[in-house]
């Protein structure tokens, strides 16, 4: 056992049902006087919450606070921290009563309160009762009774605070103890209960539901008239008390009593379940809905801990009114919409929800259309065209209120890309609105490489977000459901996999004989409805999502009577303003059904319908769906370009980019010159996304066409967007042969717009091989004729590109150009071109070493992207910032960084991005000794060789030299010398200084033959003129410590040292033996062996955000400043201390930094 | 998915007593590992139980030593490895 921060061992066990009361390990906490147990009493009621002096003065003296309260409390405090933590250092954090800003706050991990148990084991029992499962409800109800020693705190019963508490409590206890004669009548005990009943009724005459379990209970024990004379009782009763009748449920069970209905007879527990509801007999239906018998209300079979788990998260969020996301994660049929259904039915908050809709093409902001209709506001912004963060700001307005929200967004798996903009802005933004958010997705239906995948893995690590994962059922709970049907529940189990949804589409389907298939199933289930309802049900099918009355009208009239049978069969259910299926899955059955013809003519008639104006705003997403789908291809092309030019407004290019694909699957009957518009379209919205493959492929085919067409200015003008998406995907020479060939076809046209671009382009592709000659020269040309023309978009092009190429040079008014060119950018709306700005600055400010700049640009740069739907931008940034992290020592943050980049996108990605991300992850691999550098080393390699850019050349030649500096393997050499070799040579030709120094440096560490060279400034070329300190000393400055130990490995045995230090404290074992082979060399005894293995990288099992923290405490920092250092809260902080004092086993910041010392952390600083 | 042993050096010993809480301090590392795909396969420790060779399947090193960092839990080494049967050969 680990003691904890006081010194003792084992947790407490507190009890407010009954006096005041503290255990622990068995033996009673001596608590003191009446005073000082009623600020416990008072803290243990608000534990977990801070409670202020003044608020406890109140709750103690009421009115009459007398002088000298504050310190009359302080004193209570302090002796009861004594009595919870005997022992323990005065001057160290006490665990259970913590000092909080103006008061004190009880908190409680691990320890039991009898309170709490009673209220889980009471939600235990109510819901155990309403599933019917009699046994465990019984079971868990009188434990929960068990655990009352007497009245709520009674030895404080005379304090104000005690008795809203104390009637809290009782109320449940009610409640608790009706619950339990339920079960215990499901249970066939009615004899035994009837004496217990007229004991509970004699207490609390006027509660109706007792009267009304007691007459069941008579009439189940054959008693009818002593059950008729009990309703004769209770009218008396309530006439003469209250003036009133008996309710409703009363008089109705007073009538089946009369009329001696079966529905009243005991059964054996079991045979009844929701899930099958509609094999369930309408009586005891009715009979459940009034009594809270077997099978009224749904039950859920094997979801409790994940009810249990949404109730802990809304209940933290109403303590602190910061919000949480979670997402619901199951395969479709999981019960997914059925759990947050009962999770929101019992809950009084206000809740707001939305589903994503299974068009081919999902609708633009889908969910929050459907939300929209809360507010005025919120409707305008998204009537308005929105864009994501306009939507999400709105919507975090929207919930900003007092009182907690539930969010429910269904089915992200079809979110468009706005969509999951709006989740991914919300879910940064939680902690300041009081929102339960919840999601749920199929997550059988996302691949690693889907948004929404990408998405989640990116959030998981943001405070408050947490995704619950739903389990098909057991096959137990199968066989449970099973059991009134005669089926074979194993054979069932096997053929549903136990998803709730086709165990309980079989069992409703017929339950005497299985199904060949779950489909059947449900067609079956479909075949038995009249002919009118079973056309009804086919015209619902093709509309995903559901249907409104309206066009359910318009597609067949005569079937409207049918809805009531449909509704009935269970095979669909109503919405707010229609009906739909009521599951995807069963749509999907039937529509896929339905033969062809029949098909298509109900989406000709949809069509038809929904763009009559007079059936509402038209709206073309939905009509492409269905033009499509009705295969007319005159529709799809009034629809689907619409569509697409809508989605991309707003940021969603991935959804713009399928609805184009749709209107050229339909584009055989176009006019050459509109395809070619189109597919130029179209392979813009790919390049936006990332899809290189298909952007080039289109591009091609409208360079193609316009050849054909003889239009040579658009021919041109595709050839050089055509050039980017080339180079984008990694194939630079192919890039450049485009970008000439544009030049060719628009030079003779004389200046224009095209020919600007076409310019600007090469200005780019000149900067991408860091040609300083080049870019400079293209890039007065682009600016000269973009003036002579008043071309803002080759203008802003061309400076960004001249900017860049200054910047990497180490000029500072390079900086300023390309700064000067993102203001432009963005006042103009080139949203594009202010992205490759923001990657031109982290690309620059990282070679340069200009730390500081790059944290900001890659912050600012990340964010834009993602608020402008820059998906492919955002990559290349993170890819630089993978670096920065690298360069800068916050080696986890580099790994989540690369981890984002490699396990979010497939091959056909981003090569910067890409290239960037395998080089870190090797070194990494490589530098810590860890095994499997080689195959990302390699397909870098492969990578990047092709393209010629020095940005992707240097990464991976540098890390080839150091790879090979670590192993020291010949082959390793051969490899890093023809690496730095080649390309040394490449960036001496165009003069890139700052890839020469660092090539050099590699070189000559890996004792490879070195050119003299004369290069000016920076640690490398500190190291290449035979300074190795003062290398280090300036790798220290810019904050990179393993940088500057491999520099001190070119100097002297003190360097070595050094640097044997440092890479020891580092754990970096390959380049540890490297300095330790170099001072053996050197002659030198004595050489350390670096700390205890084990205690190296983590001491007592400490995280490297701890012993961050524990080193900082060792410089006697407050916690508070420590916040600041680390960029984190202090709440966070607080976290920290207190785990590493556990951790440490000690019990203060003293002697934590005292250990500190003594590892060696936080000494070198 | 690749297999890598983890060599682990306890200073003072390794001790899971075999009781619940022994058994609840394996689930949890078993659930932890799970969030990261890491499977603990099984682990060899040495007489004086300062020294564990431990069997895991994972994506990749960062994996292994993220969840020995979640499970707090030293690193002294990270190999790849394949299994190389003796009868195998017979």
């Amino acid at each position: 056992m680990v003691p904890d921060a006081d010194g003792q061992g084992g947790g407490l066990s507190l009890g407010m049902l009954g006096p005041l009361a503290v255990e622990r390990s068995g033996e009673p906490v001596p608590l003191g006087g009446r005073q000082q147990r009623a600020v416990l009493a008072f803290l243990l009621i608000r534990h977990g919450a801070p409670v202020g002096v003044s608020v406890l003065a109140d709750a103690l003296w009421g009115e009459r606070v007398p002088a000298g309260s504050v310190q009359t409390v302080q004193t209570y405090v302090s002796h009861l921290r004594d009595a919870l933590s005997p022992g323990r250092d005065r001057w160290a954090r006490s665990r259970y009563l913590r000092t909080e800003r103006n008061g004190y706050r009880l908190v409680l991990d691990g320890d039991r309160v009898d309170a709490v148990e009673f209220e889980d084991g009471v939600a235990r029992g109510l819901a155990a009762v309403e599933r019917a499962d009699f046994e465990a409800g019984k079971a868990a109800l009188t434990a929960a009774f068990g655990l009352w020693r007497g009245a709520v705190l009674a030895d404080l019963a005379d304090y104000g605070f005690v008795p809203p508490v104390a009637a809290r409590y009782a109320e449940l206890r009610a409640a608790a103890t009706e619950a339990l004669i339920d079960a215990r009548l499901g249970l066939g005990e009615h004899r035994s209960l009837i004496p217990e009943l007229d004991a509970l009724i004699a207490a609390d005459p006027l509660r109706e539901r007792l009267h009304g379990q007691r007459m069941l209970t008579l009439y189940r024990a054959s008693r009818q008239s002593d059950a008729l004379a009990g309703y004769r009782t209770l009218r008396a009763l309530l006439d003469e008390e209250l003036g009133i009748e008996p309710g409703r449920p009363i008089q109705q069970l007073h009538a089946s009593i009369l009329a001696q209905d079966p529905a009243l007879d005991w059964h054996p527990p079991g045979p009844v379940r929701e899930a099958a509801a509609s094999g369930a007999s309408p009586a005891r239906r009715h009979l459940g809905a009034r009594f809270g018998l077997a099978g009224g209300s749904g039950d859920l079979l094997e979801r409790d801990e994940q009810l249990a788990a949404l109730k802990r998260h809304l209940s933290a969020v109403t303590t602190s009114m910061a919000g949480r996301f979670v997402f619901v994660g199951g395969e479709a049929g999981v019960g997914k919409t059925s759990l947050l259904r009962r999770f929101c039915a019992k809950q009084p908050a206000r809740i707001l929800s939305g589903a994503c809709d299974a068009l081919a093409t999902p609708h633009p902001l889908g969910p929050f259309l459907d939300i929209a209709a809360i507010s005025g506001r919120f409707q305008d912004v998204i009537a308005g065209g929105g864009q994501p963060y306009d939507v999400a700001a709105s919507l975090l307005d929207e919930l900003r209120s007092s009182r907690p929200s539930i969010l429910v967004l269904e089915d992200l798996h079809w979110a468009d890309d706005a969509t999951l903009d709006v989740v991914r802005l919300l879910a940064r933004r939680l902690e300041t609105v009081p929102v339960l958010a919840m999601g749920t997705y199929r997550d059988d239906q996302i691949d690693r490489t889907h948004r929404l995948r990408v998405l989640i893995g990116e959030l998981a690590t943001w405070p408050g977000v947490v995704r619950l994962g739903l389990s098909p059922l057991s096959a137990r709970a199968v066989a449970e459901l099973a059991a009134p049907y005669r089926v074979d529940a194993a054979e069932l189990y096997r053929s549903t996999g136990g998803n709730p949804f086709f165990v309980s589409e079989v069992l409703a389907a017929g339950g005497s004989r299985l199904p060949q298939t779950v489909q059947d199933a449900v067609l079956a289930r479909v075949a038995r409805l009249g002919p009118p309802a079973r056309r009804l049900v086919e015209s619902v099918a093709i509309v995903p999502a559901g249907i409104d009355v309206g066009l359910l009208e318009a597609l067949e009239p005569a079937a409207m009577d049918s809805v009531e049978e449909c509704l009935a069969s269970g095979v669909l259910t109503s919405t707010a303003g229609g009906v739909a299926f009521r599951h995807e899955l069963a749509r999907m059955a039937v529509e896929i059904s339905l033969p062809a013809n029949r098909r298509i003519a109900l989406h000709r008639a949809a069509l038809a319908a929904l763009s009559d104006p007079e059936h509402g705003p038209v709206d073309p997403a939905r009509l492409s769906h269905h033009a499509e789908a009705a295969a007319d291809p005159e529709a799809v092309q009034r629809f689907a370009p619409g569509a697409a030019a809508i989605a991309a407004q707003v940021g969603a290019h991935s959804e713009a980019a399928a609805q184009y694909a749709r209107a050229l699957r339909f584009a055989q009957d176009l006019p050459e010159e509109r395809r070619a518009e189109l597919l130029s379209k179209q392979s813009t919205e790919c390049h936006l996304i990332g899809d290189y493959r298909v952007a080039i492929e289109t591009r091609k085919a409208a360079v193609e066409a316009y050849r054909h067409l003889g239009d040579r200015l658009r021919e041109g003008d595709a050839l050089r967007a055509m050039s980017a998406n080339l180079r984008c995907f990694g194939l630079v020479p192919e890039a450049s042969e485009a970008g000439r060939a544009a030049l060719e076809i628009l030079e003779p046209l004389g200046p224009g717009h095209e020919l600007a671009l076409a310019y600007a382009n090469r200005t780019m592709l000149a900067l991408n091989i860091e040609d300083a000659v080049a870019t400079r020269a293209w890039g007065v040309r682009t600016q000269e004729l973009a003036e002579q023309i008043g071309d803002r978009a080759s203008l802003v092009h061309a400076m960004n590109s001249v900017g860049t190429l200054g910047y990497l040079l180490g000029d500072d008014d390079g900086r300023a150009d390309l700064e000067r060119s993102l203001d432009l950018c963005k006042r103009w709306g080139f949203r594009e071109q202010a992205g490759r700005a923001y990657i031109h600055l982290a690309w620059a400010s990282v070679r340069r070493h200009d730390y500081g700049r790059a944290a900001a640009y890659c912050r600012e740069g990340l964010e834009y992207c993602v608020d402008h739907g820059l998906d492919a931008w955002r990559f290349e940034i993170l890819g630089h910032q993978a670096r920065r992290l690298l360069d800068q020592g916050s080696w986890d943050e580099a790994t989540e960084a690369t981890a984002r980049i490699l396990g979010s996108l497939n091959m056909n990605t981003n090569a910067v991005a890409r290239v960037l991300g395998l080089t870190v992850v090797a070194l990494l691999r490589s530098r810590r000794g860890d095994p499997d550098h080689n195959a990302p080393m390699r397909e870098a390699r492969a990578l990047a060789g092709p393209t010629g850019e020095i940005q992707l050349l240097l990464p991976v030649a540098t890390a080839t030299a150091e790879v090979a500096w670590l192993e020291g393997e010949p082959a390793a050499m051969a490899a890093a010398d023809s690496a730095t070799g080649e390309l040394l040579d490449q960036a001496t030709r165009y003069g890139a200084s700052s890839a020469i120094s660092e090539l050099a440096s590699w070189r000559r560490r890996c004792g490879l033959p070195t050119p003299a060279i004369a290069v000016g400034v920076g640690p490398y070329a500190l190291e290449l003129a035979g300074n190795p300190g003062a290398a280090a000393a300036a790798w220290l400055d810019l904050n990179c410590e393993y940088e500057a130990a491999v520099a001190l490995c070119a100097g002297d045995a003190e360097h070595h040292r050094e640097a044997l230090r440092i890479f020891q404290r580092l754990g970096t074992r390959p380049a540890a033996a490297i300095a330790a082979r170099l001072l053996r060399e050197g002659g030198a005894r004595g050489i350390p062996r670096g700390p205890r293995p084990s205690t190296k990288g983590n001491p007592a099992g400490l995280t490297t955000r701890e012993l961050e923290v524990l080193g900082l405490i060792g410089q006697d920092m407050r916690n508070r400043d420590i916040a600041q250092r680390l960029h984190v809260a202090e709440k966070t902080v607080d976290h920290h201390v207190g785990a590493i004092l556990a951790k440490l086993g000690v019990s203060s910041r003293g002697q934590a930094a005292r250990a500190a010392a003594r590892l060696g952390i936080g000494a070198s600083r | 998915m690749a297999r890598y042993m983890v060599e682990r050096i306890f200073p003072d010993g390794l001790a899971i007593p075999i009781t619940d809480d022994g058994a609840a301090t394996s689930r949890g590392v078993v659930d932890r590992n799970a969030e990261l795909g890491v499977t603990w396969v099984h682990s060899y420790v040495s007489d004086d139980k300062r020294k564990s060779f431990c069997i895991y399947d994972g994506p990749d090193p960062e994996s292994i030593r993220r969840a020995a960092e979640r499970n707090g839990l030293p690193i002294e080494n990270i190999t790849r490895i394949k299994v190389l049967d003796p009868y195998f050969y017979k």
